[in-house]
């Protein structure tokens, strides 16, 4: 009776879903879910198939064809929407992943005559020597086997994605019986120890479909693992790759920013922008939404280590700070070090923000073009030699140089420059599954004017070559070096007879060779760095024959940096971890010689109480011979560096901090504590010059910092609902270590730095209604930074001067903002040529007027006015088309 | 399309806003002010005051920033020499005569105040600087008067303040040849019932208005190669500002300061002028020169240099440079019979016509038909090239 109900209900359910004409010649079947489709085909063709429906297929199906052909047009359909469809002793195998030729070898394999090249997955198991896995129920057999043999076995391989072939990084690689635990390394590289003998090893990865795969351990070997993204991550996986990582990992403040999150963060003019995300992450803030750099735990814009491809970025923004110099179609991923420092980075004393490029697709050329408001970018990657050699080129441009032409001559702005451009390339060659070497490099420039009389300009160059290997199973050696440089550069022509040009900059040539070793339960990182700087300070030249402006250039900076580090991750338990190293970093300034000598020390632990709640606490001390010469709330980009020198100490620095984490569910919950020091911090005398001058160091006085605070974070990161929700309290101060009598900065006492801001709560969060449209929401609040104001005036020949308060005594108004993002995703349809996205939003939707500054000067008679200025003053409505192929 | 285009330059251009913005708590600080330079050769005057509060109610009272606690002054020279103040300008304010004073001495200042001594360091003027030319250039296009200046240093300064005043002729709009006089101020009140407008034997027609630069200027020739200076404006007038409608006199002063004043002069001109921008510098308090000498931790404001000072002046007659253009602002004038004369009176009008037979007087506002309503005065300066009165 329950059977005859069953068929009932299906019949109807099937004629309710189903629109079928079954004509003399056609059959066309509307809008069918794929069970139904295969139904059909198993009820009205008389096909077998053996069919496994994914999960998380939702899509629906029209085929049209005539009866004959309707079986291969519909099984066609199946294998455009991701299904691998096989053939095997008369049966259809549609199943997710790869085809089940894979599994088995087809008849004949070992005779000669038969062409074995027919069947693809067949051929490329057969041509690699590692095997590539993709299917899941299957036992894999590593190494080779050596009967009577015990103990343990290194298995290592890459973890790439499926479509592009792109290494995936930060993918967690674990065994849960032993608690083996890794995570990928930027090559999407991992090296897992397992015990001989049966073995389940999952993959984890943010975004990607999580793998369990059954492994027969016999002894070393490979195993490259593709992954596909979870097409559909309404669901979500129990327990995020970031959240499985924060219990197994004892590094503290590693702060990962995905790609697929970048873009859909609705940001002003929605230029989706790997720095504004950067933002959004507890523990970091900038002094105003248009500014350049960030501040990391308390700690100056300069010191932050800003990577691109190992290569250092100067200054990494355009257009005055509304963007920032990397194009997010280039980059693969990004990760913030604001605690845990690895003891291969090194001078900075604040954080390390390593942006990583794409590799390039070694499949098919593929790319992405898109049009904003501001700016357009392209991107293309691929093979030049498949799964061998490939390629990445991207660029942006802005047009905002060509509309200030069309402005009136009224509006002065017209014939303004407010222009950028930024190119990136890189050429990845695979010698074999061991080496690989990458050439990599990025230009960007910027320019512009407002006056017709004054131009700025200033540009960031990189270069850099990349050898990375993988020998005697348990080492990876990495060896690179580059060319890194910064140069600004103002014309002043407003006045014949003064017309100057001014210019600036800074080189650096470096070469590091990484090691990384496995042994037992250490994993030991080691190695060398080297680095020469080249500081121009500035020079002037005159630019007209009638100016008298004088030819001046300033003596050179240079000094060379060498460092040797070694680290020691070291499992003691599955419960208790321990990393610890030193990096002994060595800073000779030359001209006048003076050597600088600081043994750095990073030390962090975790113990895990369960397998969802931890407890860690570090401590890392830090220098840097390089400052910014900035006097402005601002990163400015004409702000000039400065090495530290016979009279000037290198910056030093050290934090301590501790936290818990906890994983509930799909949500990770953290909160952690910090107390950091800084030493040698620069500030500047009152009405210090600060360009051209000769003696810059005359007008430096030199301070000591502390920081502390306490970062509490909610995060989910997968599911319909997913983002995070932090909440921040900090404070930073500064205070000055000479007694200069009342010229000391305030008074010598303590006084809050310029990016002080105590309360700080950030939401980021995206729901998807359904697998192509999603709505992103972005909250920040922050109490307002500390400003100098006056608090008195007084005439000189008629005129109001202002006297002010101390330093930064007073605060401007609290901070809040709040953006929406809608983004339409294209159609899963994976053969599909082209992908169009669409994403609209509005940046500050409730137009509060955020101060940036504030500023004051007289009216008529002298009374004295204050003003903020308000930088994105009113709701900014955007639209961003991407057409990715 | 293009209308397009301008709108989003427009609509990006628009995002960035400034408000009004006041801090609830600013906290007064009583701080002495001390300007002036002692110049060597001249006469010159040195002015103290205190800081003044930030915020003034509309209302509120002027507020007195002179400081009538200042008790002494002078000037004392390394050669013995001392120069004592005059304290007969308003308070606050002290006149100081070196017109003899040699050039070869140090110089410093010594002022008492609130019974403490204050006193600057021993400065020494050992640059001339000579003033080549002060000129103007007349731009139609934008119809200004540009007043400019060229002047050089043979000396090893690099630093200069540069300093004018301007001497301006004018008239009222319109030449009073008659006065009121209210009925009870008249001879025979019975008689006129509505007061009487009699011939005005001195018409205030004619008027003569000093005026100083504001702040100050100061400029370095740092970046050049030789202290020379060329079209520097020092003002700029549009065509129709009254200063040019008769005779207008400029004279300028160029004086070398050490490098610290011009320093200090050029970070407190830069806080009072450039804060607010994206990339403006952080304000920030400079010390100048002067300490006292009864509490060194004392922040004292001010600056006091001592120098020479070199002028060179100009006269800018409009009858010859045919430039000035009437602002053509209508200048109110009613004919009133005699009936309505108290009420014009007393609303602040001024008779400047009248027509005996029909009893009938032009009347016009007292600012336009007397020219000190303007700030001038009646006497003419001396040396004054133009004939009228």
């Amino acid at each position: 009776m329950a059977s005859r109900r069953t068929i009932g209900l299906w019949l109807v359910s099937l004629l309710t879903l189903v629109t079928l004409s079954a004509q003399a010649q056609e059959i066309e079947v509307k809008r069918v879910a794929s069970d139904s489709l295969v139904s059909y085909l198993r009820h009205h063709c008389g096909s077998q198939v053996y069919f496994v429906k994914d999960a998380e297929d939702v899509a629906s199906y029209t085929v049209k064809a005539p009866k004959e052909g309707f079986e291969k047009a519909a099984l066609d359909e199946l294998q455009a929407k991701g299904y691998a469809v096989s053939r095997f002793d008369g049966k259809w195998f549609v199943l997710q992943g790869k085809s089940i030729a894979a599994v088995e070898l087809p008849a004949g394999f070992f005779d000669p005559r038969v062409d074995r090249h027919a069947d693809d997955g067949l051929a490329k198991l057969r041509d690699e020597e590692n095997q590539v896995v993709t299917f899941r129920n299957k036992i894999y057999e590593i190494g080779d086997l050596t009967p009577g043999r015990t103990g343990k076995a290194f298995v290592r391989g890459h973890v790439r994605d499926i479509t592009s072939g792109e290494p995936l990084v930060g993918v967690a690689v674990y065994d849960d019986k032993t608690g083996a635990f890794v995570t990928t390394d930027s090559d999407g590289f991992y090296r897992v120890e397992l015990p001989l003998g049966e073995n389940v090893l999952h993959f984890s990865g943010y975004s990607m479909e999580d793998m369990a795969l059954n492994l027969q351990v016999y002894g070393e070997g490979g195993l490259d693992v593709v992954m596909k993204e979870k097409v559909t991550s309404l669901k979500g996986a129990v327990v995020s790759a970031d959240g499985r990582s924060a219990h197994r990992d004892a590094k503290m403040g590693v702060e990962t920013v995905r790609m697929n999150v970048v873009k859909t963060i609705p940001t002003a003019f929605g230029e989706a922008d790997v720095l504004k995300v950067v933002l959004t992450l507890p523990g970091v803030k900038t002094v105003g939404e248009a500014a350049t750099g960030f501040n990391v735990r308390g700690g100056a814009t300069d010191q932050n280590l800003i990577l691109f491809n190992d290569g250092t970025v100067f200054n990494p923004s355009h257009m005055f700070g509304l963007l920032s110099s990397f194009n997010t179609d280039v980059v693969n991923d990004v990760e913030l070090f604001k605690s845990s420092i690895p003891v291969e980075y090194g001078g900075r004393i604040s954080s390390v923000l390593d942006v990583r490029g794409k590799e390039g697709n070694n499949k098919k050329i593929s790319g992405s073009l898109g049009l904003g408001l501001l700016t357009s970018h392209f991107e293309m990657d691929g093979p030049i030699v498949k799964d061998k050699t490939t390629f990445v080129l991207g660029g942006r441009t802005t047009y905002s140089n060509w509309m200030l032409n069309l402005l009136p001559a009224s509006s002065n702005y017209s014939g303004g420059i407010a222009g950028f451009n930024d190119v990136n390339v890189s050429v990845t060659h695979k010698f074999n599954d061991e080496n690989s070497l990458q050439v990599s490099g990025y230009y960007s420039s910027d320019k512009f004017a407002f006056a017709n009389d004054t131009t700025f300009h200033y540009t960031n160059a990189n270069a850099a070559i990349k050898w990375k290997s993988h020998f005697r199973d348990r080492h990876t050696m990495t060896v690179s070096a580059g060319y890194d440089s910064f140069s600004n550069s103002l014309d002043d022509t407003h006045d014949q007879y003064t017309a100057y040009s001014f210019s600036s900059g800074i080189k650096q040539m470096y070469g590091k060779a990484d090691l990384k070793s496995v042994y037992g339960r250490h994993t030991l990182s080691y190695g060398a760095n080297a680095q020469f700087y080249d500081l121009a300070p500035g020079a002037i030249n005159p630019v007209t024959d009638e100016s008298f402006a004088a030819e001046e250039v300033l003596d050179k900076q240079n000094a060379f940096e060498g460092a040797l580090y070694m680290g020691d991750t070291w499992n003691l338990t599955d419960r208790l971890s321990i990393d610890f190293g030193t990096r002994l970093s060595g800073y000779l300034a030359m001209n006048p010689g003076k050597f600088y000598f600081h043994p750095d020390v990073r030390l962090s632990g975790k113990y895990s109480f369960s397998d969802n709640f931890t407890f860690k606490a570090g401590f890392n001390s830090m220098s840097q011979g390089l400052h910014m010469i900035s006097n402005s709330t601002s990163v400015s980009p004409m702000d000039t560096w400065h090495l530290s020198s016979a009279n000037l100490r290198p910056q030093t620095g050290w934090q301590g901090a501790s936290g818990l984490y906890w994983t509930l569910g799909q949500v990770d919950f953290s909160v952690e504590g910090y107390y950091k020091e800084m030493y040698h911090y620069i500030d500047y005398i009152s009405g210090a010059k600060l360009v051209m001058n000769p003696d810059l160091e005359s007008v430096l006085v030199e301070t000591r910092g502390k920081a502390y605070g306490a970062e509490l974070m909610i995060k989910k990161p997968s599911g319909k609902l997913n983002g995070w929700v932090s909440y921040t309290y900090s404070r930073s101060m500064l205070k000055e270590v000479e007694d200069r009598g009342v010229e000391t900065i305030n008074g010598g006492d303590w006084y809050c730095a310029a990016h002080d801001k105590p309360h700080d709560f950030k939401l980021v969060g995206n729901y998807k209604f359904t697998h192509r449209v999603s709505l992103s929401m972005n909250v920040d609040y922050s109490t307002g930074r500390p400003v100098t104001i006056p608090v008195g005036r007084y005439q000189i020949n008629g005129k109001y001067y202002l006297a002010f308060s101390g330093r930064n005594a007073y605060r401007i108004p609290d901070y809040f903002r709040m953006d929406m993002a809608m983004n339409i995703e294209p159609g899963h349809y994976l053969k599909q040529l082209a992908h169009f996205s669409l994403t609209f939003g509005v940046y500050n939707v409730t137009g509060r007027k955020n101060a940036y500054s504030v500023f004051f000067n007289h009216d008529a008679i002298g009374r004295v006015k204050g003003h903020m200025l308000s930088v994105f003053a009113v709701p900014i409505p955007y639209v961003n088309l991407n057409l990715k192929f | 399309m293009k209308k397009i285009i301008l709108f989003v330059c427009a609509a990006l251009l628009a995002v960035s806003c400034v408000y009004p913005f006041s801090v609830d708590d600013s906290s007064s600080v009583d701080r002495l002010v001390v300007f002036g330079d002692i110049i060597v050769g001249d006469e010159f005057e040195i002015r103290v005051s205190k800081l003044e509060p930030l915020y003034v109610e509309e209302d509120a009272p002027e507020f007195d920033y002179s400081l009538a606690h200042l008790t002494d002054l002078w000037v004392e020279g390394s050669d013995g020499s001392t120069y004592k103040g005059d304290f007969s300008a308003a308070a606050g304010t002290c006149k100081v005569n070196m017109k003899s004073a040699s050039t070869e001495a140090d110089y410093r200042l010594h002022f008492v105040c609130n019974r403490k001594e204050y006193i600057s360091d021993w400065r020494h003027a050992d640059t001339r600087v000579a003033v080549d030319s002060l000129y103007y250039q007349l731009d139609f296009e934008k119809n200004k008067f540009r007043a400019k200046v060229d002047f050089h240093a043979d000396g090893s300064s690099k630093y200069f303040s540069v300093t004018y005043k301007e001497v301006w002729e004018y008239t009222a709009a319109y030449k009073a040849k008659y006065e009121y006089i209210p009925r009870d101020m008249t001879q025979y009140p019975g008689r006129y019932k509505y007061g009487l407008v009699q011939p005005l034997t001195n018409p205030n027609y004619r008027c003569w208005n000093t005026a100083y630069s504001r702040g100050f200027q100061v400029l370095t020739s740092e970046s050049l190669t030789q202290s020379v200076f060329k079209d520097v404006e020092l003002a700029s007038l549009n065509r129709t500002d009254s200063k040019l409608s008769n005779c207008y006199f400029m004279e300028v002063s160029v004086m070398p300061v050490a490098q610290d004043a011009y320093e200090y002069m050029n970070h407190i001109d830069e806080m009072a002028n450039s804060l607010g921008d994206l990339f403006s510098p952080n304000p920030s308090e400079m010390r100048g020169n002067i300490r006292c000498v009864d509490d060194p931790d004392e922040f004292v404001i001010g600056f006091v240099s001592v120098t020479h000072k070199s002028t060179k002046s100009m006269y800018v007659i409009d009858s010859v440079l045919k430039f000035y253009k009437t602002s053509g602002i209508f200048m109110p004038a009613d004919e009133v019979g005699e009936y309505h004369w108290p009420s014009y009176y007393n609303k602040g009008w001024v008779p400047f016509d009248y027509d005996p037979d029909k009893k009938m007087a032009w009347w016009t506002p007292f600012d336009c038909a007397d020219c000190r309503a303007a700030g001038g005065t009646r006497t003419k300066p001396e040396g004054w090239p133009t004939k009228g009165i």
